[in-house]
């Protein structure tokens, strides 16, 4: 088990080399440069030279991607050019609010969800089950940013009752926790009465009972212990999800989360601030993966002896 | 001949005579699937949706002009719906059912050619992948992996921040990230396929590794495939959606759903038919989408059905 | 039927005019129509017949797991240790499935839980019935693993870690680890390669004199059952059409199906001769006659055979045939062919 997490550690290393360069050299070729708005018509030729050089502007960009990777080790991603702060201050600063939202949107989603798929399988083919199933095909139809703004509509606006944005109270938490969560039920749901329904269908669990094996146990050790590997994973998932996406949901809230810093960054071109954003969201996306991978091999025995006998794959379902 | 060498013989024959009537029975499988999905209520609902918003879409290309779409109209402003503006007005005077209606062909475009584009690139990678396995496996799932790595609003937004907001842009963004999906997808298909014993009839009869990989293996992978990518234009169209909504997508004044609804983000209370109508049509396309990939799963494999 | 071969020894088992149908949709799948036979202690019997004969759904019934939307018991009783496996309640059932009686089914493949250890699901059946800590129980586990064949380290082991013919051993392992004084096997080595086969039959065969197990050996393959089986009954259409000693069935076959079974079998010493299959095609169970189920295909019909339901008759103390043609008391069937 040790082998395999070390090696996916491994693993990770170079995807989150290529990812970050990949989104290193996009930001880095963009149309003009960091020093564009430096210069000024009193400056020389000489000077302008020198500032390129300061910026290592004369230098392939590997040497200003390893520089900057360098830097991310040490913490330091440059300094944003609007605010002129450091760009990983701002955004650890930032991520508290993100990570709140998501995970608060998570229990809440899950809360419903599993209770609701479990019951939906139990009564698999009727008209409850029917409705479940309309029920998370709406949910997972509706855009959250749009719940999100119907929810404005009705409860900010019309009835005030929630603040239409983060105010720092926990009354404006109650509107985009739903709005996001209510689109992670509708999968949870989903995921949660397959899984069931797989596994009631197995052969494993008429052994069970002819061994004797009480009704009760059957659903708890041998049903339910089998069904919860994929919810599981896709809980996960759709955390990371989440996470890596909650741009939009913080751009209708106006919440004070990375999402949000991500979006003022591009808009106003401030590029070391956008790119360091980027690829803080990047690595937190494919270490949330890694997670994940790494539970599902956990509590799969079958995953982990593929895992330690040498071959990759088969994540979970994606989103 | 020794019996040994008649058995083999027979064998070899009857096993193309089974690779013969298995793809003549992938034709009548084909109508087959077709009747039970007609017996799906919500398959079929979802279809005849997706029809009438491609009749939507054909007549916005033949009636409805760019300037009926664009024209600012100061004296209109906020309309609330009537029968003159079935959708209301905008906040520059626009018709808003025109505006939804042109937008018909953004979202179902973006929908259906990027996820056509990561089907064709990711089956035909993942189909190699699967086929060959070795180094040539190990180099396609590792770039898969990076790929997979990115989810698909960040890299919407980098693109978009780098090359600045265009249709094209948008479509491709999301059709990359559509990608990795397939290719996982159809190099599991392929390994569970590689081993039958229809390969080894084709091989025996001398077709190329190649041909026998696309001709023979991926159409009876194909199934799984095709539900994906039809719940897949479901995820496309609410990420081009969400992208357009933060202005990372279409550019600025293409009445695209999700920009049509960040029209409306400002004017919540004052005219709230600017958020309600395009986010209807939204859910309209994702809701049919997923009712007739769901009814394709049944459909085309039904002993998964519950 | 008074089944003279047990009224010496102790009766373990006694099934009497079972019936199970299935209530589908559309239509009734009438599996078992009236079922007899009993068991003695430490005697085999082997049930034969082809897929979908009713041995299946009698065994599910027996342990009374036949799953119950669709499937209805209709009339019946058995009796298993004394037990009125019909009548009782879900509690105490599970006191019984696994003590008294045990199953092992047909796919090993699918029937062990992959995410708990081998030891482990042993181990659950010895906890459930006997009164002993978990680490004895563990310990018994590994017993069993060790009597199957299976070293003891493995127990800690998963199902996906072992062949089809381990994990067959495992679930016997598992049905016999509480000592139970019936062991039904559902087609235990169908899914199996050929050479496998032979040594899961020769460890059942090797477990049942050692702990004097009853086997029910439910099959289509008449040389296993001739390999491990004291008794026959064969199975047609839900309903035993012959039943006997080995000796019996083998030796002196009566009923025309069971002379049809046997002659289907290819002989390896008469090549160039074609195979004779049974004609015609296996009773629907969703549309079963009037008369005798096996009429229609068989040479010997007539027409009292087609219009009631066919006549017991006894051949001796221990051989009985369901055949109208032995009204006719001049009347033999010619014998199978493939004799020696």
């Amino acid at each position: 088990m040790l082998r395999y997490i070390v090696k996916r550690l491994l693993w990770l290393i170079p995807i989150l080399i290529c990812v970050s360069l990949i989104i290193f050299i996009l930001m880095d070729a963009a149309p003009g440069s960091i020093i564009d708005t430096m210069i000024n018509e009193e400056m020389t030729q000489e000077d302008i030279e020198a500032l390129r050089r300061q910026y290592d502007l004369d230098k392939s960009v590997f040497y200003r991607y390893g520089k900057y990777m360098l830097g991310l080790l040490r913490g330091d991603l440059g300094t944003s050019q609007i605010s002129g702060l450091p760009v990983f201050d701002l955004y650890i600063s930032r991520f508290p609010k993100t990570l709140e939202l998501s995970l608060l949107s998570l229990i809440l989603g899950t809360a419903i969800a599993i209770p609701l798929g479990i019951f939906a399988a139990k009564h698999a083919g009727t008209i409850w089950d029917n409705l479940t199933t309309a029920f998370t095909l709406i949910g997972l139809s509706m855009p959250a940013f749009w719940l999100g703004l119907l929810l404005l509509i009705w409860f900010a606006n019309d009835i005030k009752i929630f603040p239409a944005g983060y105010d720092g109270t926990w009354k404006s938490y109650v509107l985009p926790v739903i709005a996001n969560g209510f689109a992670m039920s509708a999968s949870i749901t989903r995921q949660t009465r397959s899984a069931i329904l797989e596994v009631a269908r197995q052969d494993y669990l008429r052994t069970a009972r002819a061994k004797g094996v009480p009704e009760r146990r059957v659903t708890i050790r041998h049903e339910l212990r089998n069904a919860w590997i994929p919810i599981v994973t896709q809980i996960g998932l759709m955390l990371a999800l989440t996470m890596a996406g909650s741009a939009v949901i913080e751009a209708v809230y106006t919440w004070p989360g990375v999402g949000n810093l991500m979006i003022e960054a591009i808009n106003r071109r401030d590029t070391t601030l956008a790119c360091g954003c980027v690829i803080m969201t990047a690595i937190l996306y494919v270490v949330m993966l890694l997670i994940v991978d790494i539970i599902y091999a956990f509590i799969d025995p079958r995953i982990k002896a593929m895992y330690s006998a040498g071959r990759k794959k088969k994540r979970g379902a994606e989103a | 001949m020794s019996r040994e060498q008649m058995t083999a013989v027979t064998q070899k024959q009857g096993q193309s005579a089974t690779l013969a009537s298995r793809r003549y029975k992938k034709k009548s499988g084909f109508v087959e699937s077709w009747n039970r999905l007609k017996t799906n209520p919500g398959a079929m609902f979802g279809l005849i949706v997706l029809i009438i918003m491609v009749l939507l879409m054909i007549y916005s290309f033949l009636f409805i002009t760019k300037d009926d779409v664009m024209a600012i109209n100061s004296g209109n402003r906020f309309k609330p719906p009537s029968a003159q503006h079935p959708f209301g007005t905008d906040s520059m005077g626009r018709d808003l059912f025109k505006r939804t209606i042109y937008g018909t062909r953004y979202s179902l475009t973006v929908g259906f050619f990027s996820v056509a584009f990561g089907f064709i690139v990711g089956v035909f990678f993942g189909t190699i992948a699967g086929y060959f396995g070795g180094w040539v496996e190990e180099i396609i799932m590792r770039v898969s992996d990076v790929m997979a790595s990115i989810p698909g609003m960040l890299l919407g937004m980098v693109i978009v921040a780098v090359m600045g907001p265009s249709f094209l842009n948008l479509l491709l963004a999301i059709g990359i990230s559509n990608i990795s999906g397939f290719v996982r997808m159809a190099r599991a298909s392929v390994l569970s396929v590689k081993g039958s014993e229809f390969v080894e009839a084709a091989r025996a009869i001398g077709m190329s590794e190649m041909r026998i990989a696309f001709s023979q293996v991926l159409p009876n992978s194909l199934s799984p495939l095709i539900v994906t990518a039809t719940a897949r234009i479901a995820t496309s169209v609410l990420a081009a959606a969400g992208l357009s909504f933060i202005g990372f997508g279409v550019p600025v004044p293409l009445p695209e759903w999700g920009a049509l609804i960040s029209d409306g983000r400002n004017y919540l209370s004052l005219a709230p038919h600017l958020t309600l109508f395009p986010g209807i049509f939204i859910m309209l396309v994702t809701f049919a989408c997923s009712l007739l990939g769901d009814g394709l799963r049944d459909a085309l494999d039904p002993k998964l059905k519950q | 039927m008074i089944d003279e071969s047990t009224t010496n020894s102790e009766v373990v088992l006694e099934v009497e005019d079972l019936v199970v149908h299935y209530e589908l949709k559309n239509e009734t799948v009438k599996a078992v129509n009236g079922v007899s036979f009993s068991l003695t202690k430490g005697r085999s019997i082997g049930l034969v017949g082809e897929t979908g004969a009713g041995k299946t759904t009698t065994a599910l019934a027996i342990m009374n797991l036949v799953p119950k939307p669709p499937g209805v018991i209709k009339s019946g009783t058995i009796d298993v240790c004394g037990y009125k496996m019909l009548e009782l309640k879900p509690k105490q059932l599970e006191k019984i499935r696994g003590k008294e009686i045990s199953m092992i089914f047909q796919d090993p493949m699918t029937s062990l839980n992959p995410v708990i250890p081998v030891g482990d699901q042993i181990a659950e059946s010895v906890r459930l019935h006997e009164n002993v800590s978990a680490s004895q129980a563990y310990d018994r586990a590994v017993e069993m693993l060790e009597l199957v064949g299976i070293p003891g380290e493995r127990a800690g082991e998963y199902p996906h870690q072992f062949s089809g013919g381990m994990r067959q051993r495992v679930l016997i392992a598992i049905a016999l680890a509480c000592n139970p004084r019936i062991l039904i096997a559902d087609e235990p080595t169908t899914a199996l390669d050929v050479t496998i086969q032979a040594q899961v039959l020769n460890m059942i065969n090797d477990l049942k004199k050692k702990f004097g197990t009853a086997l029910i050996m439910i099959t289509h393959d008449l040389g296993v059952v001739a390999k491990m089986c004291d008794d026959v009954a064969v199975m047609y259409a839900g309903r035993i059409v012959e039943k006997g000693t080995l000796e019996d069935v083998f030796n002196d076959t009566k009923h025309p199906y069971t002379e049809g079974l046997f002659n289907s079998l290819p002989d390896i010493s008469k090549k160039g001769t074609d195979l004779k299959p049974i004609p015609g095609q296996i009773a629907d169970p969703t549309r079963l006659p009037e008369g005798c189920a096996f009429a229609p295909r068989c040479r010997y019909a007539t027409d009292a055979c087609r219009e009631k339901p066919p006549t017991i008759h006894q051949i001796s103390p221990t051989h009985f045939v369901e055949c109208t043609a032995y009204d006719d008391p001049g009347f033999h069937i010619e014998g199978w062919q493939n004799h020696g």
